[in-house]
């Protein structure tokens, strides 16, 4: 059977006229490709066009089996019309490159700039430069370091904040440069561990398993090693909260092992919304760029939610490929729909949200439970895990 | 002489003539006219027209010899009727249950998919034991899994991650630990030893109290003849807080709901006293006492009742309720296993399930008898332990054969409604050592999980 198709493109470099073209059903990726080669041929150096490879869209969804099945899947009856491929340059493959090795399990990592920040099981906070380099292990917590938050980091001076197990968080203000703790102020309050940390201009909250969320102010401290009060306390959950992040200026989500993600107005310190998921929810990432929610639970599947819909659906997708429960997720911050997530199964994997099936890549090389992953810079995908290594995937 | 339906019912038997059909009845045989009316009346009275049909009036004559006896005007009559009752009267078959079927013999049971939540698959395994993990206990929070094992050491676990936080180590193997249910103390038996440690891990406040709280406590020696209580302070050990010392090994230790005072199962041998076996020590006094002194057969299992002062203990052969103020035996329930294992009352209250080695479990409702409501035989070997959930409605069996049984169990506060018990799910993971595999089973307090620990020394969790 054949079927005519229409390529489309949003690349300017590759364009092709705007032609109907008839090709055979079966036609898979490679075949669409081999297409769109021939028809770029004149507009394209050939050096250019075998270094270059491309990806189809159809019906918002990256094609995976063949054009018909594909079709067949979300609406038969396009079989029968003009059919609109979108080609997108293909995301290229992460490389992999150092591991940096540590004594204990690594439970959280950030980087931002060129430093990478790893928290630790043996209490410490480890900083590192991205080529490798050891720069410092800062001892100041009395239990394993769950999350990090990075603040600003620039010429050597950095500030970040940790939260750990000993049920305190501390934020740091360390110089490269003089080999210095600034400041060292920490924040008591929470009754159990600190299990997620999220950053906003000027303040941060904090998630613990005592079910509550905290909010916490950021301004200058006259006193270098005082102790912080929280600013707000929310009762927010019957049970531990596993994972919280900011949607906007004022808005809060925060997942938990009840079962429950729940939207928090900041200026009521009300939730706004609350969504049933049925299994205990482990991690979230809010995009940066559409506000799209991803979550990792201990059924093994990451939901996407879109928690501005007003009827409907909220859960828009779920992506099932890892084989363990799924403790962290994380979107990139630049592209619209990449994302990472780590898993118990010792798997980082790289997904696009338009293809439900399959991630994009597995990224292997950890032989334990992959405890932390990092998208924070758009050239570095960061995971750590309970093999005492913290393994760096770079993209050119 | 069997007595199976037969397929034709004979007709009825025929009265063979008696006195008063003779030719030449005695006199008090015959009937004078008011008798014969009265007879009459009797037929139209009992008989409706369709029966009176069928029956004829007889009424004996006497005769003074047989040559005066005259043809009997009945007879054509009754000889129609007797052949209409062989021939004409309906013969009813006895009908037999004719299952077209089989699925209608089922019980309409839901399925286990309307009934979820409940553990499914197998998602963590802790690992680190070296020998068999014998007892598991189950933070009140949720974040801690306590294990103790044949190799002289208890584990405390970050369930989330699988972390072995901290390991301590005795001299004997350790056969059952519990966390207490208000302080951050947990309990373990080894030996004839209780050692009471505080692991230092959950709320800070309840940890500085819990230290706080046994530092004030003063022990008087002289009230415990038997029981040596020693207090360990901080400098000596940064971990263990208290010992209770017996004499005879321990078997099994439950901690009250209020965390005060803590039930202890010893196994004497069976040429020492049985009237020492179960010991109740009291924490904030620092007391032991022994309120069971002449209980007949070895004791297997005790348990607290979760709200009312009221004690289970199970023997080999029966279970015991008794009220702890009143000091009365309340109830003795009879059970159908030869050699019980385990227990565990529901958190209600009211329903108590007793597994045994003999592979059944039984479910006694209080309210209902002292025999059990259901046995089941889900298993087919001896069955180590059984466990309610806190929270939801299910229960676990944990059994030699390598399977942990879940089973929901909805209790109705109706009381005419029995209560629903339906098997979900067989879980299986560990694997075999000795002939042993699947030894303790705890639910997690509020989560649809469940930990087992096995022979294979690997302690598994399974989600939902």
């Amino acid at each position: 059977m054949s079927l005519q198709v229409r390529f489309i493109t949003r690349l300017d470099k590759y364009s092709v006229p705007d032609s109907t073209l008839v090709i055979p059903s079966s036609s898979t990726n490679a075949q669409l490709e081999a297409i769109l080669k021939g028809l770029l041929q004149s507009s394209v150096s050939s050096k250019e066009l075998t270094r270059v490879s491309f990806d189809f869209l159809c019906l918002n969804q990256l094609i995976r089996s063949s054009l018909e099945e594909h079709i067949r899947e979300k609406d038969e009856s396009l079989l029968e019309s003009v059919i609109d491929i979108e080609y997108i340059e293909k995301f290229q493959a992460p490389e992999p490159e150092d591991a940096l090795m540590h004594d204990d399990w690594v439970s959280a990592c950030r980087s931002l700039g060129d430093t990478i920040l790893v928290g630790c099981y043996d209490t410490k906070v480890h900083l590192w430069n991205n080529q490798g380099e050891h720069i410092t292990s800062l001892p100041g917590h009395t239990g394993p370091i769950r999350s990090l938050l990075f603040i600003h980091s620039d010429e050597g001076e950095h500030e970040f904040i940790s939260g750990s197990h000993d049920q305190t968080i501390l934020i740091w203000k360390y110089d490269q440069n003089k080999n210095s703790v600034q400041s060292l102020i920490t924040c008591k309050g929470h009754q159990g561990t600190i299990e997620a940390l999220a950053l906003q201009k000027t303040c941060f909250a904090s998630g613990s398993f005592d079910k509550t969320i905290k909010l916490w102010g950021l301004e200058e401290q006259e006193d270098k090693s005082a102790t912080k009060e929280c600013r707000v306390t929310i009762n927010a959950h019957n049970e531990n909260v596993s994972s919280i992040g900011w949607s906007s200026s004022n808005e809060l989500i925060s997942c938990s092992w009840d079962q429950s993600i729940k939207l928090w107005n900041m200026d009521t310190l009300q939730s706004t919304q609350t969504f049933k998921c049925g299994k205990a929810a482990l991690s979230l990432d809010i995009s940066p760029i559409n506000g799209l929610l991803i979550c990792g639970f201990t059924d093994r599947f990451i939901r996407l939610y879109d928690t501005r819909v007003q009827e409907g659906y909220v859960l828009r997708s779920t992506f099932s490929s890892h084989s363990q429960w799924v403790p962290n997720v994380m979107w990139s911050r630049t592209t619209e729909h990449l994302f990472v997530s780590g898993s118990y199964d010792s798997l980082v994997k790289l997904w696009d949200t338009r293809s439900l099936k399959a991630p994009l890549y597995d990224l292997q090389g950890h032989e334990d439970r992959v405890l932390c992953v990092d998208w924070s810079i758009n050239s570095l995908i960061l995971s750590g895990g309970a093999d005492n290594s913290l393994k760096m995937f770079s993209f050119k | 002489k069997t007595n199976l339906p037969r397929s034709n019912i004979p007709a009825p038997k025929l009265e063979l003539p008696g006195h008063h059909e003779s030719y030449n009845p005695s006199y008090e045989y015959l009937l004078d006219d008011a008798e014969v009316e009265a007879l009459k009346e009797k037929m139209e009275s009992d008989f409706d027209e369709n029966e009176r049909q069928t029956k004829t009036l007889f009424i004996p004559k006497k005769y003074s010899s047989l040559r005066q006896v005259p043809a009997y005007d009945q007879f054509v009559y009754e000889r129609f009727q007797r052949c209409l009752d062989l021939y004409l009267c309906p013969r009813q078959k006895r009908m037999k249950a004719n299952v077209t079927d089989l699925n209608d013999l089922i019980p309409d049971k839901p399925k286990p998919q309307d009934l979820h939540p409940y553990p499914l698959v197998q998602s963590l395994i802790y690992e680190g034991h070296k020998s068999i993990i014998r007892c598991l206990s189950c933070h009140p929070s949720g974040q801690w899994l306590a294990s103790g094992s044949d190799d002289c050491t208890v584990r405390v676990w970050e369930i989330a991650t699988t972390r072995c936080m901290n390991v301590f180590t005795f001299d004997k193997p350790v056969v059952s630990i519990q966390w207490n249910p208000v302080l951050s103390l947990l309990a373990v038996a080894t030996g004839t030893q209780i050692v009471m440690i505080n692991p230092k891990l959950g709320e800070n406040a309840k940890v500085i109290f819990t230290d706080e709280f046994i530092k004030q406590l003063t022990y008087e020696s002289s009230t415990n003849d038997d029981c040596q209580w020693t207090k360990i302070s901080e400098e000596t050990d940064k971990y263990i807080r208290l010992t209770v010392t017996h004499s005879i090994p321990i078997r099994q230790i439950e901690w009250q709901a209020r965390g005060d005072y803590l039930g202890c199962v010893a196994a004497p041998r069976s040429d020492q006293s049985q009237s020492k076996s179960i010991c109740i020590h009291h924490l904030s006094k620092g007391r032991s006492q022994y309120p069971f002194k002449q209980l007949k057969g070895a004791v297997q299992h005790v348990r607290f009742h979760p709200t009312k002062p009221i004690f289970v203990i199970a023997t080999q052969h029966s279970i015991k309720i008794y009220h702890l103020l009143k000091q009365q035996l309340i109830k003795r329930l009879y059970v159908n296993t030869k050699w019980i294992s385990s227990i565990d009352i529901h958190p209600l209250g009211d329903n108590i399930l007793c597994g045994g080695y003999d592979s059944k479990i039984n479910w006694f409702d209080l309210d209902l008898s002292v025999k059990p409501y259901e046995t089941y035989r889900y298993h087919k070997r001896a069955i180590r332990c059984v466990r309610y959930h806190s929270k939801l409605p299910l229960f676990a069996s944990t059994s030699d054969d390598g399977t942990c049984i879940i089973s929901h169990c909805s209790v109705y506060s109706d009381l005419l409604k029995n209560p629903m018990i339906v098997p979900v799910k067989i879980l299986r993971g560990h694997q075999f050592s000795n002939d042993l595999s699947m030894l303790d089973c705890v639910f997690h307090p509020t989560q649809p999980w469940i930990f087992t620990s096995g022979a294979d020394s690997t302690i598994r969790l399974f989600t939902n």
